[in-house]
């Protein structure tokens, strides 16, 4: 980065404008779907003898919804800003919800900070002496095929506990942690499965296995960021629980979902933001989006970004009326 | 040549579309909550006034300008708003004097009992109709609570964009005009409530007003006196909110002490002939247009003996202009007193889901 800080940077009215559709989109994330969803997720929160079940279960997907949105909507109008200026800021989120496997999810989310474990805790311990022993008595007591795993598991174990404590000090954290490395673990340990498994039932590549995969990454990444919802362990698991002995159909009650604070036409704001962020990601995958539209004619430039402009003023979540909300970001 | 056009173009369309946007989602007040647009009205009288009353609901909904021109020929005009608080009297009485050179303004002094602003939507329905000048500018500044912005006054959409899920057909008809809602700024009920049980005033810990409503208060009577305007201070006869003494020896006082002359009206129900079981519409907080009509006569003599207040009828231009209002003023009477025989009240249906 401190080569893109302090070289020459000279005015270009493309980087400006740019980061200024940068800094847009991340408003309309921020304030248009994340902080309207977050009066939901805190009700279901605040009242989980009422709310737990089928509940429970929304209230970790609108979660899922409503920290993408607040914390990537943040990290635009960074990136955004410092584009604005000419400096090229890393991207820190690839479409992590298009992940098929969590260890895919953590190399698109957030992903400053798993470098930043990689570099400076990950390969540091792994490489450290003590490993490199612990190594060679291992696969001397345990044989080659278990034994090199004793170290990478610790060393894992490590990265994974930091990093539940660096999002806070306190056990739902580290248990959050824990969870992944508990989950990408085991997905390690499958892979001979998932090879055998491949070899009878020829699903691999296709489109309903892929969907399989990304619905299945998102419920597992949803299920553990319950810790961070109601930040009690304990009572995270019984919620998780709860999702699968007291789930019935009259919990599919719209009644109920209006009565956590938010209108039908709010959730149907979500929704249409939702199939935004949808369709730009599926079509960033084959290229910048502000380039494809940078090269539309000018009035199709100008309805689109006037047009996001004006979805964030009347449709954003904030002002009187709105309690503020501060960037997830901002507590970690 | 083309990329300056283009540019222009862009700039034009985006304002053009923040400003229809504003337009179609701010509170219109035509229904409901009527004195939002009132403060607005104002700019719409193009006579001289010889007399602007300022201040608060004890105002406009107890005196009527029309009572007055058509017994005592005075041109008046209420600059009244919900909760009107002193600082906001003290800048739009500044934006009056801006505009105009009544001979007298009178200030209903309950608006003292409020030391610091107190609530945004009021404030909003004090400001939003001022037109812009360094008068609104200071109002807005003094009026902000802690979650205010003067951005947001600035650009009324950042305000009232949410009310994209209130949006109705009166958003629509009235998209670029008002109609009028009140009558020189007097706001009409004839219906009766008779005030019953009226609670006595709880005693206070500290019946002092505050520093900040005399620093007002104060910049008030300069403001008048520097514009050779007299300025009369009046509590208007409603029962509640409670009149402290205490709070009536203070004004007695400040009035003493900077030869103002005070009325309290209070003191003249007699006089005024009130009666409480039919001249007030909601148990004794505001008048009604009986008894409006009475505390104008009394006032209206006040005026024209003690201030010399000419009678202006005959002037021509007057005349047709009060003519316009007195035929509102009639229609409206009947159109309340129709409701109110086949409603129950004096709203229309539409108003009352």
């Amino acid at each position: 980065m401190s080569k893109t800080l302090y070289e020459e940077h000279r005015f270009d009215w493309k980087t400006v404008s740019f980061g200024l559709e940068r800094i847009l989109w991340g408003f309309f994330k921020k304030l248009v779907i994340a902080d309207r969803i977050l009066v939901a997720v805190q009700a279901i929160i605040a009242d989980p003898d009422t709310y737990n079940g089928f509940y429970a279960f929304a209230g970790a997907m609108f979660y899922a919804l409503e920290l993408y949105a607040d914390f990537t909507g943040g990290i635009d109008i960074t990136i955004g800003v410092a584009e604005t200026m000419g400096i090229k800021v890393t991207e820190n989120f690839i479409r992590p919800y298009f992940s098929k496997n969590i260890k895919e999810y953590w190399n698109r989310w957030h992903i400053t900070m798993g470098t930043w474990f990689t570099d400076y805790i990950f390969y540091p311990i792994s490489a450290s002496q003590f490993m490199m022993k612990l190594s060679k008595k291992s696969r001397a007591r345990l044989g080659n095929n278990l034994g090199k795993r004793v170290p990478v598991y610790l060393s894992s174990f490590i990265v994974w506990f930091t990093t539940g404590i660096w999002h806070g000090a306190s056990w739902n954290f580290i248990v959050w942690g824990l969870g992944n490395f508990v989950v990408i673990m085991i997905s390690q340990e499958l892979e001979p499965f998932y090879r055998w498994f491949h070899s009878k039932v020829k699903v691999a590549g296709t489109f309903g296995w892929k969907l399989f995969q990304i619905i299945r990454t998102v419920l597992i990444m949803s299920s553990l960021r319950m810790f961070d919802c109601y930040r009690d362990v304990p009572l995270t698991f019984k919620m998780f629980g709860s999702i699968f002995s007291k789930s019935s159909l009259s919990q599919l009650n719209a009644d109920a979902f209006i009565g956590m604070g938010i209108a039908e036409y709010d959730y149907a704001i979500v929704f249409l933001g939702m199939l935004v962020l949808v369709i730009v990601s599926l079509v960033q995958r084959s290229g910048s989006v502000r380039e494809k539209i940078a090269a539309k004619a000018a009035p199709v430039r100008f309805i689109i970004w006037y047009g996001l402009f004006m979805a964030t003023v009347v449709f954003g979540a904030y002002g009187i009326g709105y309690s503020a909300s501060q960037f997830i970001y901002n507590q970690f | 040549m083309k990329k300056l056009i283009s540019i222009i173009l862009i700039i034009a369309i985006s304002i053009t579309g923040i400003f229809f946007a504003t337009k179609l989602l701010e509170p219109k007040y035509m229904s409901g909550v009527l004195e939002g647009a009132m403060i607005a009205e104002y700019y719409d009288d193009p006579t001289n006034h010889n007399v602007v009353f300022i201040g608060d609901c004890e105002l406009y909904e107890n005196i009527s300008p029309v009572y007055l021109w058509k017994n005592f020929g005075i041109n008046s005009y209420i600059r009244g708003s919900a909760q009107q608080l002193i600082w906001q009297s003290y800048y739009l009485a500044e934006d009056t004097l801006k505009r105009e050179h009544p001979d007298v303004i009178v200030f209903n002094v309950l608006s003292m009992k409020y030391n610091e602003p107190q609530n945004e939507a009021y404030n909003r329905m004090s400001i939003d109709g001022m037109k812009w000048s360094k008068s609104k500018i200071d109002n807005i500044k003094a009026s902000m609570t802690e979650d205010e912005h003067f951005i947001d006054y600035v650009f009324p959409l950042l305000r009232y964009h949410s009310r994209w899920s209130d949006l109705n057909s009166e958003d629509i008809k009235y998209l670029l005009h008002r109609d009028k809602v009140s009558f020189n700024g007097y706001y009409m009920r004839v219906d009766v409530k008779p005030a019953e049980d009226v609670p006595e005033g709880k005693p206070l810990p500290d019946y002092q007003f505050g520093d900040n409503a005399y620093t007002y208060l104060d910049k008030l009577t300069k403001l008048c006196k520097d514009n050779n305007v007299q300025l009369i201070l009046v509590k208007a006869p409603t029962l509640y909110p409670y009149w402290y003494e205490q709070w009536d020896k203070q004004i007695e006082d400040y009035a003493k002490a900077n030869d103002l002359t005070y009325i309290n009206f209070l003191n003249l129900q007699d006089e005024m002939g009130l009666d409480w079981s039919k001249d007030t519409y909601d148990g004794g907080l505001h008048l009604n247009l009986a008894g409006a009509e009475k505390m104008s006569e009394v006032f209206g003599n006040i005026l024209v003996k003690d201030f010399n207040l000419p009678d202006r009828r005959g002037d021509k231009a007057l005349e047709k202009y009060w003519n316009g209002v007195e035929a509102r003023y009639n229609k409206e009477i009947d159109r309340q007193n129709t409701n109110l025989k086949l409603y129950g009240t004096v709203h229309d249906p539409e108003e009352n889901q």
